[in-house]
C-alpha cells in the first residue's frame, strides 16, 4: 500500500472527530486506508476537524487500531526478501487479526461494519463481515431473524410450505 | 439492539455457503427474492469463488458424488464422496461441463440436463435428440456479455453446430465450415467434452497432416476460431488433453512411443506465452484444481488421481471412492480410471445460487409517464418517458427500462445537448424506482448515455444548487437501494459519474461507473424502432 505520495505527507497528522465528538489524531500514511480519507486527503480537504457523522468514539478507536496495525510505513526500510520472513509475517497478522475481531461483541461488530463501510476500508470490513457471517452460517432462521432484528411477516402455513420446500437444507 | 443496513447485511449474506442461505428464504417473504436476486446470486458467485468453496464432483454411474474440497488435505490418501441424490434415475451420468455452479449432464447419450447440485435445482433441456450411436462432442459455458449459459452439441465431422441457449430455452442450429478430423471424433469415447474458458469451448485434436489443432467455438459470436498450440509441441500420432487450472489453458501430449509433454498458456490466445513444463511422467495430464489451504495441485490422469504439493516436489497417487447406497446399507465403492470398462470422470465445480430454471413468464410492460399502457408475455419490460414530460429541460429525452431475468433492468436515459440533463435524468429514473416499490426488489441498472452533458460540472453546474440537491438525492437513493446502480455511457471524463463517485460514499461510488456500452447487446432488448 505504499503510494509514492505517501512519503510526502507522512510527517502529517489528521484529526478525526467521531460522532461523540472525541478527537483522534491518526497519521496520514495511515489514515490511506481509508478509501475516503484518502480522497480527501488528494482534493486536499484535510485541515481542521474531519467529522465522523457514523463511527462513535469506541469504534473509532478500533478502526485506528486495526490501521496502525496494517499501515506499512515501516516495512519500507526493511527488506523482505526472505520468503520465510514473509510468510511468518503473514501468519502473525493473521493471527493478531482473528484475534482482533475475536474479542469484540455482536454490537461492536456491527458498528465496525457500519464505521468501516462509512470510511471505505476494505480490508477491515471484509474481515468484520466475514466474521459475522461464520456467526450466521450454522444458524436457524429464528436465530438470524433476532441476529438482523427481522419480523416474520409469512403466515403460518407459508412459512411451513417454503420451509418444506427448502427441507435438505435444514439437514 | 443495532440493526445493520440492507448492504451491509448482503455483504454478510454473500460470504455464507448456498445451504445456509436456501435455508434462511423462510426468514421474511423478502428473503427469497433477496437470495434469487441477480445482482445477488453474481456477488455471491464471486465471493465464492474468492473463497475458493469449490467441491469434487465424480460422473458416471447411477448418480453424482461430491466432496468439499475444503475437507481434503495433502495427507489423505483417500478421498470419499456422498452422493448428491441425483433426482433422476439413468443408468450412466456425464459431466459435460461446469460452469460458476451449474453442471451441463448428458444421461445415457440421449438426455441433456443443467443441473446446479449446491441448489439441487435440475432442468430437463427438451428437444434434445439426435441418433444414438454416432460421437458427439459437447460443451457446456458461460457467455458473460450476453449473460447467457449455452449448451454445444456437435455430430462429427461438424458440418452442424448446436446450440441451446438457457436464457431463451431453445436450440438453434449453426452451420459450420469447421470439420473435426474422422480419427478424432471415431476413436474412443462416444462423448467428447470440450472445456469452457472464456467465453469459449475447447477442443484439442491431431489434424490430418499429424499438427495440432486447439479449436474454440466462441459462445457469443457462435462460431468456430482456433488458438495457436505451441510451436515445439510434440507432434505426430499424438493425443492431447485440454484442461483449465486458474483461467490457464492447459494441454498435455501424449506420444504413441510414449513422450509426453506439458504445457500452459500464459496469456490467452497468445503463442508465444506457451509455457513449457518438466516433462510429465503421466498420461492425459489434466489439472482440476488448486487446494489453496495445503497448497497442493490436484491432477486428473489416465492413471487416476493425483496429489502434488508445491516446492517439495512430492506427487502422490490418491484412491477415490464414492460412499454407495444398497439397500439401505451404505457402502464403499473405490473409482477405477482410465480403464476399458471405467466411465467415471472427475471434474470441479463451485457452489453456487444460479438457477438452471428461467423463468419464462416475464411480462413485456410499456410505461407511459409512469402508467403502464401496454403488456404482453415476453422477456423484457421497459418503461418509455414521454418526450413531452421533460421536454422543457432536456429538450430530448428518453428512458428505457428493459427487464430480463439474468440481465437485470436498465434504464437509458439520452441526452444529447442538455448540460443538467442528465443528472435529472437519472434523478428521474431514481425517483419512478421508488415509487413503484415493486421495482426496488430488482436488480436496476441505470444507464445514462451522455455525449455532451459535461459542461454542468466544469463550473456553471456545480454553482447550481438544485443539481447539488439532486445529486445528493441519487446518492441517497443509491444508498438506500443497493439493487440499483448507474452506468455511464462515456468513455473518459463524465463529470456526473465523476460527482456521485465523489460525493457517495464507497458503496454508491462502486456502482457508478463508466463504461464503453455493448452496442451488441442492447440493441438486442431494444428495437432500433424505439431510439
Amino acid at each position: 500500500m505504499s503510494t509514492p505520495s505517501s512519503s510526502v505527507f507522512s510527517y502529517r497528522v489528521l484529526k478525526l472527530k467521531s460522532s461523540d465528538g472525541e478527537i483522534f489524531e491518526v497519521k496520514q500514511t495511515v489514515a490511506v486506508q481509508s478509501g475516503v480519507l484518502k480522497q480527501m486527503m488528494e482534493d486536499g480537504c484535510t485541515e481542521g476537524e474531519i467529522p465522523l457523522n457514523n463511527v462513535d468514539s469506541p469504534t473509532l478507536a478500533k478502526i485506528i487500531e486495526w490501521c496502525n496495525k496494517h499501515h506499512d510505513d515501516d516495512v519500507e526500510g526493511r527488506v523482505l526478501s526472505q520468503e520465510k520472513e514473509k510468510e511468518k509475517e503473514k501468519a502473525d497478522m493473521k493471527r493478531w487479526e482473528s484475534e482482533f475481531i475475536d474479542a469484540l461483541n455482536r454490537d461492536e461488530l456491527y458498528f465496525l461494519l457500519i464505521g468501516s463501510n462509512y470510511m471505505n476500508i476494505k480490508e477491515l470490513l471484509d474481515c468484520a463481515a466475514q466474521k459475522v457471517a461464520g456467526m450466521v452460517k450454522g444458524k436457524t432462521p429464528e436465530a438470524i431473524r433476532e441476529m438482523f432484528n427481522i419480523q416474520s411477516d409469512f403466515t403460518e402455513e407459508e412459512e411451513k410450505a417454503i420451509r418444506k420446500e427448502n427441507q435438505w437444507a435444514f439437514n | 439492539m443495532s440493526t445493520l443496513p440492507q448492504h451491509l447485511i448482503d455483504e454478510i449474506l454473500s460470504r455464507l455457503p448456498v445451504k445456509s442461505l436456501c435455508r434462511f428464504k423462510c426468514i421474511s417473504k423478502k428473503w427469497p427474492y433477496l437470495i434469487s436476486n441477480p445482482h445477488f446470486v453474481k456477488m455471491h458467485l464471486s465471493r465464492t469463488q474468492t473463497l475458493g468453496r469449490t467441491r469434487l464432483l465424480a460422473d458416471g454411474t447411477f448418480d453424482l458424488f461430491s466432496v468439499d474440497l475444503q475437507t481434503v488435505s495433502y495427507n489423505d490418501d483417500k478421498i470419499t464422496m456422498h452422493s448428491l441424490k441425483f433426482p433422476e434415475k439413468f443408468h450412466w451420468i456425464t459431466c459435460i461441463g461446469s460452469c460458476n455452479g451449474l453442471l451441463g449432464l448428458i444421461m445415457e447419450y440421449s438426455e441433456l440436463f443443467v443441473y446446479n447440485p449446491s441448489t439441487q435445482e435440475c432442468k430437463e433441456i427438451s428437444g434434445f435428440g439426435g441418433p444414438t450411436e454416432i460421437t458427439y462432442l459437447y460443451g457446456f459455458g458461460y457467455a458473460e456479455s450476453i449473460d447467457d449459459y449455452k449448451l454445444v452439441k456437435i455430430a462429427g465431422p461438424g458440418e452442424i453446430v448446436e446450440v441451446y441457449s438457457l436464457r431463451k430455452d431453445s436450440w438453434t442450429s449453426i452451420e459450420s465450415d469447421f470439420l473435426f478430423p474422422e480419427k478424432y471424433y471415431e476413436e474412443g469415447a462416444f462423448v467428447k467434452v470440450g472445456f469452457y474458458l472464456n467465453g469459449a469451448i475447447h477442443w484439442a485434436f491431431e489434424n490430418r497432416d499429424c499438427s495440432c489443432v486447439i479449436a474454440a467455438f466462441d459462445l457469443v459470436e457462435e462460431k468456430f476460431k482456433t488458438l495457436p498450440p505451441p510451436e515445439t509441441v510434440l507432434k505426430g500420432n499424438c493425443k492431447y488433453t485440454l484442461g483449465v487450472l486458474k483461467g490457464f489453458l492447459c494441454l498435455a501430449a501424449d506420444k504413441s512411443d510414449g513422450q509426453k509433454d506439458f504445457w500452459v498458456m500464459v496469456e490467452y490466445g497468445v503463442e508465444r506465452s506457451w509455457k513449457r513444463f518438466r516433462k510429465p511422467k503421466f498420461s492425459k495430464l489434466r489439472p482440476l484444481g488448486l487446494l489453496s489451504h495445503c497448497k497442493t495441485l490436484l491432477l486428473m490422469t489416465e492413471e487416476g488421481l493425483l496429489m502434488f504439493r508445491d516446492k517439495k516436489d512430492k506427487m502422490k497417487n490418491v484412491e477415490v471412492g464414492v460412499m454407495y447406497q444398497v439397500d439401505d446399507i451404505e457402502q464403499y465403492y473405490g473409482l477405477k480410471f482410465g480403464t476399458e470398462d471405467s466411465w467415471h470422470n472427475l471434474h470441479i465445480y463451485t457452489e453456487s445460487l444460479v438457477s438452471p430454471e428461467y423463468k419464462s413468464d416475464f411480462t413485456t410492460q410499456v410505461i407511459f409517464d409512469g402508467e403502464v399502457i401496454y403488456s404482453l408475455k415476453s422477456t423484457r419490460l421497459q418503461i418509455l418517458l414521454s418526450p413531452g414530460l421533460l421536454a422543457g429541460i432536456a429538450g430530448f429525452l428518453q428512458l428505457f427500462l428493459v427487464f430480463s431475468q439474468l440481465l437485470a433492468a436498465r434504464i437509458r436515459c439520452g441526452i444529447f445537448d442538455a448540460n443538467s440533463a442528465e443528472v435529472f435524468a437519472i434523478h428521474r429514473a431514481c425517483q419512478l424506482i421508488k415509487s413503484k416499490l415493486e421495482l426496488c426488489n430488482w436488480c436496476v441498472t441505470i444507464i445514462s448515455d451522455s455525449r455532451s452533458a459535461v459542461a454542468w460540472a466544469n463550473g456553471e453546474g456545480f454553482g447550481n444548487m438544485y443539481l447539488v440537491q439532486q445529486l445528493y438525492d441519487i446518492r441517497e437513493f443509491l444508498l438506500s437501494y443497493n439493487m440499483v446502480s448507474i452506468i455511464f455511457r462515456l468513455c473518459g471524463f463524465n463529470a456526473a459519474a465523476d460527482c456521485l463517485a465523489k460525493l457517495g460514499s464507497s458503496k454508491a461510488g462502486d456502482r457508478c461507473q463508466v463504461w464503453g456500452f455493448p452496442e451488441k447487446l442492447f440493441e438486442e432488448y431494444v428495437p432500433a424502432s424505439n431510439w
